[in-house]
């Protein structure tokens, strides 16, 4: 993911920090190491030079616009190419150029192209953040780097990148070509190649439109360790094109190194603190870092000594001359000490490399070591004193102190002594610290009351000028409000609302200026006013133990705190989702009910009427409500959940029970003919449907003691008068008791509505 | 005098007679309406001028619907009658007869599933004009009381009531 906000100021930053390190060292604060190299200094936008150079390898650059630059040659291989495809950001596989040439002092054969406008011969990098272009050179990766515009470009978006090598050994060229690539954000497409020249080892960079997307782009070279290059533009403006940019390598250039180091011409080589009557013996390397041009060496001998201490400095092997480009030639100095004292001499090596003859280094032995404290930064002289932290009774604070040899000589760390109640050493930094590096000790201080502590640090060392080296060290303890958290109690059961209160039981004289609560980590409560109370709803938190934390502020903003844990444990929570409170329902009624614990449900009854029609242990129920035989309208449905604690939750809902009301009214009666008598029952209803339900047909029931409800009569809505309907039934016996209803059914055959029953005694 | 001579040598009647009568039952009265048709066949029988004997079938059926639940029922009542009579000649083809009789009355009623029936005994008063239209057909126009009783379920019923019709007839 890239950040836009970087994208913008890291340039900027980057061009302060070329400001910044324009003494061609950068100091890495946390290792306090230095790190030798010739950054360029970055230069305005539009203010290229056409040539420049060398860097501290001897390459120089010059432009198609200087005599002698370059000759704008855009051989296009977009047609003809290998193409590479690459996504944002990205750097392709190692593509074989074919020849093996040379960059920075060693050849190679292959070169990785990264799709933001730079090539590597190191793809070992991480190049997912390079597309953000620095000034050159510059200690951070990417590096070994050919830059024909570096800049954020994307060829996700547009254009293609190709390589190709042409010619004839020994004179071929490898070419990279970018065709058209845009950059990330605004396109402002842009074509380019970078050619390698096999003879002279050149690198030559033709632009064929170069515009600007007003962001910072880079053209330069770079080394594999980021401290040599160099940078032909730093800028946001757009290049003039046609262009070509020309990187020559040195004909010839010297390098002197022990070992793998390398010793640029004026630094000091120091042989150590040898004994009186030793011979130390260095091997030294003379390289020829040049492409073209053999490096010869004109002394004679090739290799002088002088200095007031040359007589203990003798060269035991000279090298031979010349030395062919990229090779090297080996010498040996012998240093044999009479005395104990520091020694100076200068090596002189006299050769035809025109900007380094003479190359001289310094030699010189014994020294002492010099011991340097530092802490957070902070420098501390021999006997000074440091304040701890303000650190709390009952907790601590570990204080890291850095130890660095600044002397000539390794520095010895024999003993680290610590004095003081309350301090303590947790580690201790390496027994040897050579010149120029550092390391790490802590100390722990933990107080045991409120009062302060004097202690000390001795460091015992090599160091003749600072033995011991003494720290004074001033525990500090941090005094604060002591607060204690009254209600709840730890562990107890909380549910509802719970007060929390807190109280301060040592305020040491000063002013609370205010309590804080916390609940799990997160503020919940301040007051500034007693008493510290507050009313906590633990119904919105989960079931379990949460954290009660009281912080007690005084005028200093000296903090006191206390927690507490208590164990939340609320009553269920239940919802009669189904039906809605004053709803009307009819027929099957789908009662849903959901219950929710904080622990869980252990059984939740469902009541209709004050009757329990079910019981379920599960979150979520329906029960289906068979309402056809419910005579009443209005109808409380009740829900209780238990917890496995027996606590309850509750819910109510009244519902109307949309049925259609049957009036019924029966009687007996006799009617007499001339010589029968016929004993019938006249069934009087009347129908009110005031919910509209729908109707199908009304059965008229009949039964009698002891026997099921039988229909003696369908009748269809239509056969009712006025919503009344007067039947005679008259296949009745008289010594029989028999019971009517009426029954509204629905197309569906459900009961919509039921009429009271009526008996009508035998006569 | 006159009815001697025409019917000198006539000693019997056959009529067929077309009687409507009016109900004395309440009852019966609310199911089947206040009266209805009473056919009957009669044959008489001139003991000498004046007196006759006589005898009579006849029936009443009658279907109706109760009053309250509207069932349909059906009610029949067969007459026998045997009685005597006597003859008055007004004119010369227009005789009065007076007969007296007693019935024998056999009774059903259905409806529905229920049905009742009995018999019973009564009496039997007749009086007529008979007009002579030839030497052998007459036509006889008559009014008359009829009546029997009987107790059916505990109930006490009336049967019979006056009735009016027309005779026609053969002498034979």
């Amino acid at each position: 993911m890239k950040h836009k906000f970087c994208k913008q100021f890291f340039p900027i930053f980057l061009i302060s920090l070329a400001f910044i390190t324009n003494t061609c060292s950068i100091i890495n604060s946390a290792e306090k190491k230095h790190i030798k190299g010739t950054l360029q200094k970055g230069r305005p936008a539009n203010n290229i030079r056409q040539a420049g150079g060398p860097d501290c390898n001897g390459y120089t650059y010059i432009d198609s616009s200087e005599a002698g630059g370059p000759f704008y040659d855009f051989e296009d291989i977009s047609l003809t190419g290998n193409e590479v495809v690459l996504s944002d950001d990205d750097v392709s596989p190692a593509c074989p150029v074919g020849f093996n040439y040379f960059f920075y002092g060693k050849y190679y054969s292959n070169i990785y192209i990264c799709s933001n406008g730079f090539i590597t011969v190191d793809s070992s990098q991480d190049f997912s953040e390079s597309w953000y272009n620095t000034p050159l050179p510059m200690p951070y990766e990417p590096f070994a780097l050919i830059a024909g515009l570096w800049v954020d470009l994307n060829p996700e978006v547009g254009g293609n990148i190709h390589y190709q090598t042409l010619g004839t050994s020994p004179n071929r060229r490898f070419i990279v070509q970018f065709t058209n690539i845009e950059h990330y954000y605004n396109g402002n497409p842009v074509t380019f190649q970078i050619k390698i020249y096999e003879s002279t080892g050149s690198i030559e960079v033709h632009y064929l439109s170069a515009p600007t997307d007003a962001s910072y782009r880079t053209v330069g070279i770079e080394d594999l360790e980021g401290q040599c290059g160099l940078e032909y533009y730093y800028g946001t403006a757009s290049l003039t094109t046609p262009l070509a940019v020309r990187f020559d390598p040195p004909a010839r250039e010297i390098n002197i190194r022990e070992g793998s180091v390398s010793i640029p011409d004026g630094d000091t080589y120091n042989f150590g603190d040898q004994p009186v009557g030793s011979n130390t013996l260095k091997t030294f390397t003379i390289e020829n870092l040049g492409i073209s041009s053999n490096l010869a060496l004109t002394g004679i001998p090739f290799i002088t000594i002088d200095g007031p201490d040359s007589a203990e400095f003798n060269i035991d092997l000279q090298p031979t001359s010349p030395i062919l480009p990229g090779d090297s030639k080996n010498f040996i100095v012998r240093y044999s000490p009479t005395s104990p004292d520091i020694k100076w001499a200068t090596l002189h090596v006299e050769n035809n490399d025109s900007d380094e003859n003479p190359y001289e280094i310094n030699l010189t032995s014994g020294g002492t070591p010099d011991i340097f404290l530092y802490q957070d930064y902070w420098e501390y002289l021999n006997n000074d004193d440091y304040y701890t932290p303000d650190t709390p009774v009952g907790s601590q604070t570990d204080i890291i102190f850095e130890l660095c040899n600044v002397g000539d000589i390794d520095l010895s760390i024999s003993n680290i002594i610590i004095s003081g109640d309350g301090f303590s050493l947790i580690s201790n930094p390496d027994s040897i610290i050579p010149p120029g590096n550092c390391s790490f000790f802590t100390i722990r201080w933990r107080p045991i009351d409120e009062y302060a502590v004097f202690g000390s640090i001795s460091i015992i060392s090599n160091d003749p000028y600072d033995n011991p080296f003494y720290l004074n060290l001033l525990g500090i303890t941090a005094i604060f409000p002591k607060v204690k958290i009254i209600n709840p109690k730890n562990n107890e059961i909380v549910k509802g609302t719970t007060n929390i209160e807190a109280i301060i039981t040592e305020d040491w004289m000063l002013i609370i200026g205010k309590m804080e609560f916390f609940i799990d980590g997160k503020l919940v409560f301040s007051t500034k006013k007693q008493p510290y109370i507050y009313p906590w709803d633990t119904t919105s938190y989960s079931f379990g133990y949460h954290k009660i934390e009281a912080f007690a502020h005084d005028e200093l903003d000296q903090i006191g705190s206390d927690s507490i844990w208590v164990k939340v444990d609320n009553p269920p929570e239940v919802t009669i989702v189904e039906p809605l409170e004053n709803s009307i329902v009819f027929g099957m009624v789908d009662i849903k009910v959901t219950a929710n614990d904080d622990e869980k449900i252990a059984k939740t009854d469902l009541f209709i009427d004050g009757f329990l029609k079910y019981s379920s242990n599960e979150t979520s129920f329906t029960y289906s409500w068979d309402t056809s035989l419910v005579q009443n309208e209005m109808h409380i449905i009740n829900a209780k959940a238990f917890d496995p604690a027996g606590q309850m939750g509750t819910d109510e809902v009244i519902v109307t029970l949309a049925k259609v009301n049957i009036f019924l009214n029966a009687s007996r009666h006799t009617e007499k003919l001339w010589l029968n008598t016929i004993d019938y029952a006249r069934i009087d209803f009347t129908i009110e449907n005031k919910y509209n339900l729908p109707i199908s047909k009304i059965l008229i029931l009949r039964k009698s003691l002891g026997s099921e409800y039988s229909p003696i009569k369908e009748l269809l809505p239509s056969d009712l008068a006025n919503n009344s309907y007067t039947y005679f039934d008259y296949n009745i016996a008289i010594n029989t008791v028999y019971i009517y209803q009426i029954m509204a059914l629905d197309a569906s055959g459900k009961i919509v509505g039921l009429s009271n029953e009526k008996t009508l005694e035998k006569d | 005098m006159l009815a001697s001579c025409l019917f000198a040598e006539k000693r019997a009647m056959i009529s067929l007679s077309n009687n409507y009568i009016l109900f004395n039952d309440k009852d019966y009265q609310n199911t089947y309406g206040y009266g209805s048709y009473f056919p009957e066949l009669r044959f008489s029988y001139f003991l000498d001028d004046n007196l006759l004997i006589w005898s009579g079938l006849g029936l009443v059926s009658n279907d109706g619907n109760t009053p309250v639940l509207q069932l349909k029922s059906s009610s029949h009542q067969y007459f026998i009658s045997l009685g005597g009579g006597y003859v008055i000649s007004l004119y010369e083809y227009v005789d009065f007869i007076s007969r007296l009789g007693l019935i024998w009355v056999y009774y059903d009623e259905n409806v529905l599933n229920l049905s009742e029936s009995g018999d019973s005994l009564g009496i039997r008063l007749d009086v007529s004009l008979q007009l002579a239209i030839t030497d052998m057909l007459f036509i006889e126009i008559s009014c008359g009381y009829l009546t029997a009783s009987d107790k059916i379920n505990n109930k006490e019923i009336d049967i019979g009531g006056f009735k009016t019709g027309i005779d026609f007839g053969i002498k034979l």
